[in-house]
């Protein structure tokens, strides 16, 4: 066991960003919690591949109606091979750490719909 | 001009006559101190070299609060005014005999075989629970083993650097009332004011207002949670305070913790442990600019993991600050998204994107 650069290379992989921030809107705004459960929940290569082919699947309704930019095939392709480079855990620890963090001050108007933000201010979550 | 505090094997005792014979340096004399693990020893080492008296009148005090509740804690197993005498009796060891025989006489404390002697004072069970009976060898139908014995010295300095530099929580909500007591290690530490290491190593019990002011500890279910958010909180501690020096000065290697629970009779040992420090050590060096954002998305996964209901960010962030592996990373992400997406989280509190990229920089693979 060592450090490794591999994990942050993976993270800095702009196919890898593009899905996280994908996952990052699916998440907030369409609460698409059965693609992290199956992200979460697929161990081979090919049950993650499936995994994340269904995910663009539900994101591409979202995308479509608010005008989202939608990672493309040739994203997919590159995804895939990172994992036969480097194995499912370290590509999904990738993508769901691009889903926790907000990019910009300006990401976060972007992705939380209005009315969230309003609640956050409240107080309603800690 | 230096001193040795030679290493017994009872980790908590060491560190903690460490840090008391540097506090009793540092609060009387006019050089900074310097505390150095050398593995084997404690250096401890006046930085000018000389000794020199702050007051050379010697109205000099050994700096001690008697009203400190850290007392309780240390002798834990004494009554208030058993406690009380205890406190004078180390008052006047370190005054009367020796600040005369170490720094006028010139005495090192070095000599190992004087650890541990016969007719000494008994170590308490409060301030290393190595002391406790049946610890240290099987009590079988009888139960006989008698005290740990300290000669007189090694016994003040010890309760003096844990009463000052260690720290009591009490933890759990309900059930039996356990406690844990915690000490970080110096690996390489300078003092200039004997008052600024309890600005490090310390920390207050939580209470309403702390927790209001997102300072200090939360009130955590499990003891090793306790230990590593202090861990997350002290690296905070020492980058506030190499960024005001300029420079990495003071690093530790780890806090030490156990656990007391109570019984019928007196508390009685639970657990122990140690969180390296290393890892947080290496972001804050490289990693200047992202460590505040780091320690602070650490430190807010423990305090939102203290609320009732989300105890398993916090048992996650601890996993984290423990191993650093790719497995506890996951489950604490994983953990992090599921609370943001389910709005329990507020958008704020999320890490920005380089410091997501710095942390992943140290973990293991």
């Amino acid at each position: 066991m060592s450090q490794s650069n591999s994990l942050h290379d993976v993270y800095a992989h702009p196919a890898i960003r593009e899905f996280g921030r994908s996952l990052r809107l699916a998440l907030w705004r369409q609460k698409d919690f059965s693609s992290l459960v199956e992200l979460d929940g697929a161990e081979r290569p090919d049950e993650f591949a499936e995994a994340l082919k269904r995910f663009l699947r539900r994101f591409d309704a979202l995308a479509r109606r608010q005008n989202l930019h939608r990672p493309t095939q040739q994203r997919l392709e590159e995804v895939t091979g990172l994992i036969d480079l480097h194995g499912v855990k370290i590509v999904r620890a990738a993508i769901i750490s691009h889903a926790l963090v907000a990019s910009t001050k300006q990401g976060l108007k972007d992705e939380v719909p209005g009315e969230l933000v309003e609640e956050e201010s409240n107080g309603s979550a800690s | 001009m230096q001193f040795a505090i030679m290493k017994t094997g009872l980790d908590i005792f060491d560190a903690a006559r460490a840090w008391g014979l540097a506090i009793i340096l540092s609060s009387c004399q006019k050089s900074e101190v310097c505390i150095r693990d050398q593995g084997w020893c404690f250096w401890i080492k006046l930085v000018d070299n000389e000794l020199e008296w702050r007051d050379p009148d010697s109205t000099w005090e050994i700096p001690i609060d008697d009203s400190d509740e850290n007392w309780s804690f240390v002798f834990t197993t004494l009554g208030q005014e058993a406690r009380k005498q205890k406190v004078y009796r180390i008052k006047s060891i370190l005054k009367n005999d020796l600040c005369r025989e170490v720094l006028e006489k010139n005495f090192a404390i070095d000599a190992e075989a004087m650890v541990f002697v016969k007719g000494g004072e008994s170590l308490p069970g409060g301030l290393d629970p190595s002391a406790f009976k049946g610890v240290r060898q099987k009590t079988r139908a009888r139960y006989e083993e008698d005290q740990l014995k300290i000669e007189k010295h090694h016994w003040a300095l010890a309760c003096l650097g844990m009463a000052l530099c260690g720290s009591y929580q009490r933890i759990g909500s309900t059930g039996i009332q356990r406690t844990i007591g915690l000490l970080p290690i110096p690996y390489d530490v300078t003092l200039s004011q004997w008052a600024e290491v309890q600005e490090l190593t310390r920390w207050q019990r939580p209470s309403k207002s702390t927790a209001q002011q997102d300072t200090g500890l939360s009130k955590q279910v499990g003891g090793t949670t306790v230990a590593a958010q202090a861990a997350v909180q002290l690296a905070e501690r020492i980058r506030k305070r190499a960024a005001a020096q300029g420079s990495l000065r003071d690093r530790f290697s780890e806090i030490a913790f156990f656990e007391l629970f109570k019984t019928s009779h007196q508390p009685k040992p639970a657990q122990g442990n140690r969180v390296q420090l290393d890892r947080l050590t290496q972001i804050i060096l490289g990693s200047p600019k992202q460590a505040e954002e780091i320690f602070a998305w650490l430190d807010y996964c423990f305090r939102r993991g203290s609320k009732k209901g989300a105890q398993d960010l916090a048992l996650a962030a601890t996993e984290f600050i423990f191993r650093w592996d790719l497995e506890s990373y996951y489950r604490l992400v994983y953990i992090f998204v599921r609370y943001l997406a389910d709005n329990e989280i507020a958008m704020e509190k999320r890490p920005n994107e380089e410091a997501m990229k710095e942390v992943l920089r140290y973990v293991t693979i």
